[in-house]
């Protein structure tokens, strides 16, 4: 029986957090200030990125049987 | 083997509680608890609308043990909604199911200016009572419920039917023979379910798994390094201002967004752990050079003589400088700032000041060489902060 391959979920991960840090240095580049410290906002893209890995690896099926 | 838990793990009577089916409104946990423990349904809604009020504490119990109750002939819900659940030892759903209440019952409280107290109590009382039962269980075997049996009773086997002493100590003795070889006191018993599915295939010394982990691609490291160093240069060619600020914003987003669509299209390969960390790495520190090098806040353009001076900022920066302010001027100054970071600077503390500030951080900041028993100069000025998600810094020079 043929499976799909499952998600490799740190390339996901690792995926989504670049991204996050670009919007971040593109807002910054444009010339818009972030009203916050710039760790909070980088804490927050690991903290978005991170949940969603989790997400999917939680809700992945079990394929052992 | 792991399996699930269900309310069998609070009280033994509810050892594989299944809610009936038909039940729209409600999840009919209520009515399958109470027809298992045999009292009005009304007594249990009852009771779960009460504990609603212990800070929630129903609320969270109730959501838990209708994930953990299947529907007759159906599985569990947490089973579809999160299939590695189960999967997880026992102790550790506990654990989770636990912790999550706890989060839960506590925001709620912290939220609702809600007391902790009747919480406290009802997990108190229900401890205590779960633990008197305990021991009554172990001294009076025949009446009460080891602990263990709690956590698998689910798939434990039937003892015979007691027809006759002879039956009964038969059971025993079998039970007694298999301990003597088990290989320590701490192993619990062999779990058989007799009505339950086929249990899996043995494994053997070394099962394969189903889903081996994919082969590395260095051409698909190769891919990324290209595509990101590519729009990287291409900040340069295109003569983007200013250029290398976008030459890392390009690159880290490139590299991203290529990371991602190999992950969700490309799944019989994966990417070098190392080219991973390597990626992470250079795109926080550029991201981070970037950040730091933001723009200082643009002046906003002031006008005095007049009676009320209203500034708006929204998702904006800026500074308000006033420092030229007479301090006989009893204007009305107000600052609205809307998702906004903005400097204020007054030449004195003004005689009111009002501040509204949601999820905002407003400061005020004195000078700093400044004695709290010197005479203080006042400003006849009114000065008002609106602010939304904004911070907002004011700045007295005297």
């Amino acid at each position: 029986m043929n499976k799909t391959p499952r998600i490799d979920v740190a390339t996901l991960v690792t995926g989504l957090t670049l991204i996050g840090f670009a919007v971040l240095g593109g807002l910054v580049a444009w010339g818009h200030t972030l009203i916050r410290p710039a760790s909070l906002w980088f804490a927050l893209v690991l903290l978005a990125s991170g949940s969603i890995g989790l997400a999917v690896s939680l809700t992945r099926r079990d394929d052992r049987h | 083997m792991n399996s699930l838990v269900d309310l069998g793990t609070l009280d033994h009577r509810l050892v594989g509680l299944q809610r009936p089916n038909g039940t729209t409104f409600t999840s009919g946990l209520c009515r399958a608890v109470a027809a298992r423990v045999g009292i009005d349904v009304l007594l249990v809604r009852l009771a779960v609308v009460a504990l609603v009020f212990a800070a929630g504490l129903g609320l969270v119990l109730y959501a838990w043990a209708t994930l953990l109750t299947p529907r007759e002939g159906r599985v569990a819900p947490i089973r579809r909604l999160v299939p590695a659940f189960e999967r997880w030892p026992r102790n550790t759903q506990v654990v989770v199911i636990g912790a999550s209440s706890l989060v839960v019952v506590l925001a709620l409280a912290s939220q609702g200016n809600f007391s902790l107290f009747p919480a406290i109590v009802v997990v108190a009382v229900f401890l205590l009572m779960r633990r008197r039962a305990i021991r009554a269980g172990s001294a009076h075997p025949g009446t009460g419920q080891h602990p263990a049996a709690a956590w698998h009773d689910a798939a434990a086997p039937t003892a015979p039917p007691p027809t006759t002493a002879t039956t009964i100590e038969e059971w025993r003795s079998r039970l007694a023979a298999h301990a003597s070889i088990r290989t320590g006191p701490a192993d619990p018993l062999p779990v058989v379910d007799l009505y339950g599915p086929d249990p899996d295939p043995a494994p053997g010394p070394n099962p394969a798994p189903a889903h081996p982990q994919a082969p590395v691609s260095w051409w698909g490291a190769v891919l990324v390094v290209l595509l990101s160093g590519g729009a990287a240069s291409a900040a340069f060619a295109f003569g983007l201002s200013p250029t290398w600020l976008w030459a890392c914003v390009l690159g880290t987003g490139v590299a991203g967004a290529t990371m991602l669509f190999w992950a969700l299209l490309v799944r019989s390969r994966r990417l070098p752990v190392v080219v991973l960390v390597l990626a992470l790495g250079v795109g926080a520190t550029s991201s981070w050079m970037v950040t730091e090098r933001s723009e200082p806040a643009e002046r906003v353009a002031v006008e005095t003589g007049t009676q009320d001076l209203t500034y708006e900022f929204i998702a904006n920066t800026g500074v308000v400088d006033l420092s030229d302010l007479d301090l006989d001027d009893a204007s009305t100054i107000t600052v609205e700032a809307n998702l906004s970071s903005v400097r204020v600077v007054l030449p004195a503390e003004p005689i009111r000041f009002t501040q509204d500030a949601e999820m905002s951080q407003v400061d005020v900041v004195h000078p700093s060489s400044r004695t709290a028993d010197e005479e203080r100069p006042r400003s006849s000025a009114t000065l008002v902060i609106n602010a939304v998600m904004s911070t907002v810094e004011v700045e007295y020079l005297s």
